[in-house]
Formats: C-alpha cells, structure tokens, sequence
C-alpha cells in the first residue's frame, strides 16, 4: 500500500479512506438520481438538497460532540416540537422575538441540564433518560396547545426559515457556519481534544485531570439548545408552530452521525464524515421526494441506510481487530 | 509414559513486539498437582490459554495421552477433557446451584422436551452429595460466598464427565485461610479423582502445601521443572526472579536535594493506616507491599484519585490538598498507573494526542491548540524516550506494551512533573524494554524530578531505589536504604511486618 497514503489517512488531514468511501457513496447517489432526474444538478436543486438537511445538519453537530465524548440524546426531535410552540407562544403573545427566543434557548439549555445530569450524576442509562425526556416534551408541547398549531404570520421570525443571504437560505448558512465552527473546535481546541479523550478512555482522562462528567453536561446542554433553535427554524419553515415539528429528527440525526464514521461508543470519529452522512440523507430524501416516490419508501430507504451504516462500522471494527 | 496427561514440547508463541513463550517444555502426569510459577507477564497466562484453546500455538507439539493435537478452541480443548477455572467467575448469579451446574445440558422429559426440574434437582443434589458440600442444589448462586462458587465451577466442570485435566488460576486470591482450607480439600479429592491439576499461584507457601511438583516459567521460558520436595522456597524465588537486575543495571550516582514531598499520618478507610514518607529532588523511593497492603491506594491518595480520611500532604514544604486531579497535578505530580490499558493510554487516539494529554494545558492560548508546536513537542518525546513508532500519528494501542507506557510516563515529562508517581512501571513489558524504562527514570532524577516507584518486582526495586518503603496491612513497616536493600529484607518485612 501506499505509504504516505495511509500516513496522511492516520494524520487526519483531508479525507481519509472511510470519508472516500462515503464520499463515492454519495456521489454514486447523485449520479443515479441524475440519471432519473437531470435536473437534480442545477443549482437551485443543489440548495434545496442542503436546505431539506439543514436543520438535521445544525442539531448533528454538537450531538457527534456529545456522541464522540460517550453521551447520546434521544431526546431532540421532542425538544424540537417544544421549544418551536414555546417560544412561538410567548411571541405571539407579544413576547419581543429575541427575548422569547432567547427564553427558548435558556429553557432547552436547562432541559439539557436535566438530560446530562439524571445520565451523569444519578447515573441513569443514557437512552433510558432521553427516551423519557423525549416522550415528556413531545407530550408537554401537545399539551400547551391543546393539539393545535401556532400561526406565524409576522416576517420577523419567518426570516429564520426562509429568510436568505445572497443565493443561499438563512439555515443553511447556519448549517455552514456551524460545521466550520464544529470542526474547528473539534481539531484545534482544547475542549475538542478533551472530547475525543474523555470518549476514548474516560478512566485515563481522569487521570489527567479532566472532568468527563462536567464536559458531557456541558455537551447535553449544547445539544438541547441547537436542538430546540432547530424547531424554531422548522416553525419559520411552515410559518406554522405545530406541536408535532421534529417528529422523527432523532433519527435522522442519529443516521447521519452513525453514517459520517463516529462510533456510538465515543471517541472516534470526525465531523467531515458526518457532513457527507448528512448529504447522502439529503440527496436521498429530495431524490425520492423530486422523483415522486411516496413518503413511505424515503422512511424504508432511510431505516436501510442505517442498518448499513452500522453494518460497515461493525465490519471495520472486526477488521481493525478490536 | 503412560501415566502422562499433557506433553507439551516446544511451545512457541508471539505477539506483535514479544516472544510470550519460548520453546516451552512441560509435562503433566495423571493426578497429579503441579503448580506453575512466574512473575507477571513471564508466560504462564499465555501457556493456560493454548491449552484451554484460547489462543492457538505458534508451533511446537501438544501431546494428549501420547496422541500429538491441535487444541483450536476452547470447546476443542474441553473435548479433550481440559477444563479450566479463572479468577473471574463465570456463573450466572439469578440461576440456582443446579441450574448453574447443568446449563448447558439441562434434563429434559416428555414429547415435548420440556426441562424436568425434578431430576434436575435431584441429579445436582447427588452431584453435591458425592463432594460434601454445604449448600443445597436449590441454593441461588448469588447468595453463596466465594468459595462455595469456586467449589461450583469444579463442580461443574468435573461432572461433564471427560475431565481430566483441570486449570486453577489464582484461586485463593480471594479466599481466607478457612476456605482456603475447604479448597484444598476439593483439590485433594479431584487428585485422588485421577484427575491432574494445574495450579497457578504467587503464594509459595500454597504450592509447598498442595503440589506435588512445579515449573517456573521466566520471560517465556521453562527454567526448571522439579518435584515439589526436591526444592526450597529460596531456590523457587531465584529460578523466579532470574539473573539479578543489579548486575544488569549498576545504579547512577545521583545528588539528592531539597525535600520535595512530605506525607504525614495518610489514612483511608481500613486500606491505609499509617503512612508517612518524604521524597526528595532526585531520588527514587521504591514502595513495596503484598497485595492488600495499600500501596497502590497511597499511590493514588497523592494524585488525588482517592482521598484519604486523615494525614497532611506537603510538596516544597508547604501543606497542599489533592482531593481532585488537577490539583495533584498542578502541584507538579504525574501519575503512572498500574494497568496502563485502564487509566493510562487512550487507545484510539495518535501517539502525538497521548503525549500531549497533561501538557495540553501550554500548548496554546485560550483553549486553542497550536498543532505545530504539539507536533514539535511530541516528536522531540519520542526522539528522548526512543519511543519505536510507525508515525507520530500511529494509534498508540498498536504500540509494544514498552513504547505504551514510555508514551505514558512521556506525557508527564511533558507537563514538566517534578514528582512522578509510577505504578508498576515495567508491567507487562519485555527485558529490553524494562531497562530502557530504568534509564529514562534515573534521567527524569539527574534533571531534577523525583520517583516514588511502586512496585511488585522486587528485582527493580533493589537495582533502582535509593530507599524502599515497605508496606504491610496499611502501615509502614520499614524503611531500607543501601545496602540493606535486599529481596530478603524486603520480603521478610512485607510478609511478616517485621526483619
């Protein structure tokens, strides 16, 4: 094999040898949707393809953090739906929009809180705490609206889903600026190296001093908090807060993270592979979507492309010997 | 020839970096207790699991009953009539006695095939009967005591009919003298059984009560076989420990300075009860104690892992308090612990991110890292330490057990720790390797740390330490320095508590 190949591989510079394989993955996907749909390559097919991901985007970045550091969150798809009819709610009420928005990210922030502490402190099965977490919010955002939706009509909020900075829709400039920001931690931070240690070996990072427990509230409160801003842009999206916004996101996220290469246990992994993850559920959904597919097949193809993600990150597992 | 179970001839066997058997020879009679002798990492684990068909043989011959084999997995070697019990217990605890001893070949009755409980129950308590046990076959066997589970396990493994040989792995580690007692009664009865028994254990005194002969294995190597009454626990300990390390490793001249750490009255729960030691600039202060003394918990009382109950702590005259971590680690501590795969490398991550792991802190400014700098740094530890690896980049868990911990002690060279606590230092690590680590820990002295070296290997401890605290039941028990650093002042006074 080539050497300096594998050497840049393992330095982690440019794309390594699983994010190629991804990467072909997601470049046959366009290839055969264009071949369905020619169209598929214009540039406002290209946008759309980022938008339809935007928000699942936006929440996987600091969940792979918190997937990378050993935590996981079920529960932001349901945070999602709360947060959206929460701050909805109260700015509708005649709330100033920054303020209830800032109401929103103070109450996720505080849920996280909830989440991080019942799983580190009272030591709490991670999936068990979020999964009654996520029931809770998705049944408590059903509850303050009686069922109902909340009409946004003012432009204001609206700009958060649909308002657009030159070519480009405003989630997703966020879901760019936000990978920037996730990768540049990950590689060139401090806390981005305590992340990988605290996922790779808690005990060994104990015994050089850093706070896992501290690190992964940290995490679940980030989490919550860019999960509960994702509903919002939802509620932008439909100009419409309705209680079941985010049904389903947990998964998507969880596909895209587990699909980008990052090992549910922690530790390894890197947000490269997640963004290319998150294309291929984009170029999957609006594919399907484009081309007429019913909804019901993009769920199968969705569920398919999981098990295979997992698959292939089982297989190498074995392969590295481990 | 013909009362021969096992004949092994020529055991090789390697792994990446170590030969961890080296032309072994070994030979098992019919009913016999032979026991089997070693320091860490000198092959006896390694020699178990070929033959219980864990790991398969490099080459060499195994001879079962005089018949050459290949014993490719454990269902293979159980076949052949090896069984073997580990120090880790393999029972589960919500089952009862009989379901426990049974599992895998529970009675059935009836067309359908249902499980008959009945002759479940009464096959076991036939089974308990014939070895004068005191637990009924109804018992659950989570609420049974140790050795009552221990006495399952060979239950069990006697009764699938074929045994004929069995493995016992330290199985008094947990025992007192009483059920000791018990076992080796159990032991007794398998060998008038006909069935041969090998017996791993660190205790000398044990093999010299229930063996009929012994092997030592050293650095992977058989370097004697004899009967039991034709040895003495002296020769034992010397076939053991080999070559001394002092004539290998002739000891530097060092200039001690300042007192560097003062420990006073150091307590914890019934582990530690009285400690008080000083450390000064360049020295090496070697703990010794017998598993249960408390020295691994001293250790980690001054890292801050654990906190102790009482006692004062002083690094450069002045009381510090080390109830977390950071602390420890910002009064200028390192800490080497004793598995470096539990606590000390993180596997996944490069050789450059291990090495950087306590240092990280002056790497850059406001939580940045400045990878240049990492890099350079990095790169200048595995030049200074001889650190052997593909790349800086290599993950280091594909490191010999050597580099691995070099890597480790390297990350706290890197903090600029002026007191390094090392646990174990040359655990699991081969001859070469060992002295490698002796050399760079007399370096980490001249320039003006000091060593606290807690460790089991009597043979580094004489070569390396200026003085050797030892310990026994959590206080110490003597204070040797020079020339009264011998293996028999140090056993003697970890053994008894006293000269």
């Amino acid at each position: 094999m080539s050497s300096e190949k594998a050497v840049a591989a393992r330095r982690g510079r440019g794309i390594s040898f699983e994010n190629l394989g991804l990467l072909v993955i997601l470049v046959l996907l366009l290839g055969a949707l264009w071949i369905a749909y020619p169209p598929i390559l214009a540039r406002v097919n290209l946008i759309n393809i980022l938008l339809t991901v935007s928000v699942i985007g936006i929440i996987a970045v600091p969940w792979s953090m918190l997937c990378l550091s050993g935590g996981l969150d079920i529960s932001v798809g349901s945070m999602m739906g709360f947060i959206a009819i929460l701050v909805s709610m109260l700015y509708v009420n005649g709330m100033n929009l920054f303020l209830s928005i800032l109401v929103g990210c103070v109450v996720s922030g505080l849920l996280g809180l909830v989440n991080g502490v019942l799983i580190e402190k009272a030591r709490i099965n991670s999936i068990i705490t979020t999964l009654g977490t996520y029931s809770i919010l998705r049944g408590a955002a059903y509850a303050l609206t009686g069922g109902q939706g909340i009409v946004l009509s003012s432009g204001s909020l609206k700009f958060l889903g649909l308002g657009r900075i030159w070519i480009f829709p405003f989630p997703v400039v966020l879901l760019l600026a936000f990978f920037v920001i996730g990768w540049l931690v990950l590689r060139y931070t401090q806390l981005g190296r305590n992340i990988y240690v605290v996922g790779g070996n808690e005990k060994a990072a104990r015994v050089v001093g850093i706070n896992a427990t501290r690190l992964r509230i940290g995490l679940y409160v980030v989490t919550a908090i860019f999960a509960g801003f994702g509903g919002l842009i939802i509620a932008a999206q439909l100009s419409n807060a309705l209680p079941k916004i985010g049904t389903g996101y947990e998964f998507a996220v969880i596909t895209a993270v587990v699909l980008g290469g990052v090992s549910l246990s922690g530790g390894k992994g890197r947000l490269l592979g997640v963004l290319i993850g998150m294309l291929i559920i984009g170029v999957l959904r609006y594919g399907l979507e484009i081309t007429g597919v019913h909804s019901f097949y993009q769920t199968i193809a969705e569920g398919a492309i999981l098990l295979i993600a997992v698959a292939l990150d089982q297989l190498k597992l074995r392969r590295s010997g481990r | 020839m013909t009362n021969t179970v096992i004949e092994l001839h020529g055991i090789v066997k390697d792994f990446p970096g170590v030969r961890a058997l080296d032309h072994v020879d070994f030979t098992l009679r019919k009913g016999e207790v032979h026991a089997l002798l070693g320091e860490n990492g000198a092959g006896k684990s390694t020699l178990i699991k070929i033959l219980t068909g864990v790991h398969p043989r490099g080459s060499g011959d195994i001879r079962i009953d005089g018949t050459a084999v290949d014993i490719e997995s454990p269902r293979r070697a159980r076949a052949f009539g090896i069984g073997a019990i580990y120090q880790e217990q393999y029972l589960c605890p919500d089952l009862s006695v009989a379901e426990n001893i049974f599992a895998n070949r529970l009675p059935r009755s009836g067309i359908l095939r249902r499980v008959s409980w009945r002759r479940l129950h009464r096959m076991a308590e036939e089974l308990l009967a014939a070895w004068n046990v005191d637990f009924s076959a109804r018992d659950r066997a989570g609420d049974l005591d140790v050795p009552q589970r221990q006495i399952i396990e060979i239950i069990k493994a006697v009764s699938e009919s074929t045994l004929k040989v069995l493995i016992l792995d330290e199985p008094t580690a947990a025992l007192n003298d009483e059920e000791k007692g018990r076992l080796f009664g159990i032991i007794r009865q398998l060998r008038e059984r006909g069935i041969s028994i090998i017996y791993i254990s660190h205790r000398l005194n044990e093999v010299f009560e229930i063996s009929d002969s012994v092997t030592v294995l050293r650095d992977g190597r058989n370097v004697g076989t004899c009967a039991v009454s034709d040895t003495s626990k002296a020769e034992l300990i010397k076939l053991m420990i080999g070559r001394d390390l002092a004539e290998m490793f002739p000891k530097r001249a060092i200039a001690h300075g300042a007192t560097i750490l003062e420990v006073r009255g150091l307590r914890r729960g019934a582990v530690i009860k009285d400690v008080s030691l000083s450390l000064h600039v360049g020295e090496i202060l070697g703990v010794y104690g017998l598993l249960g003394s408390g020295t691994v918990e001293v250790g980690r009382c001054l890292f801050g892992v654990l906190s102790p109950d009482a006692g004062q702590i002083l690094v450069d005259g002045k009381p510090v308090s080390l109830s977390q971590v950071p602390d420890a680690v910002a009064a200028g501590i390192g800490f080497v612990p004793e598995d470096r795969k539990v606590d000390g490398i993180i596997d996944l991550l490069s050789v450059r991110q291990n090495l950087t792991l306590a240092g990280i802190g002056s790497l850059g400014r406001m939580g940045f890292l400045n990878r240049k700098t990492e890099e350079a740094r990095s790169r200048s530890w595995v030049e200074r330490l001889a650190i052997k690896t593909p790349s800086l980049e290599t993950p280091t868990a594909s490191l010999s057990g050597g580099n691995q911990q070099k890597v480790v002690i390297g990350k706290w060279l890197d903090s600029k720790s002026r007191i390094l606590i090392l646990n174990e230092p040359t655990h699991g690590v081969d001859v070469g390797a060992k002295v490698e680590i002796y050399t760079i820990v007399e370096d980490i002295c001249a320039a003006g740390a000091a060593v606290l070296m807690i460790s089991s290997e009597i043979p580094e401890l004489t070569a390396l330490c200026d003085r050797v605290l030892v310990m026994y039941q959590g206080r110490v028990a003597g204070e040797l320095a020079g020339h009264d650093i011998t293996q028999e002042n140090i056993l003697s006074l970890a053994m008894r508590g006293e000269r």
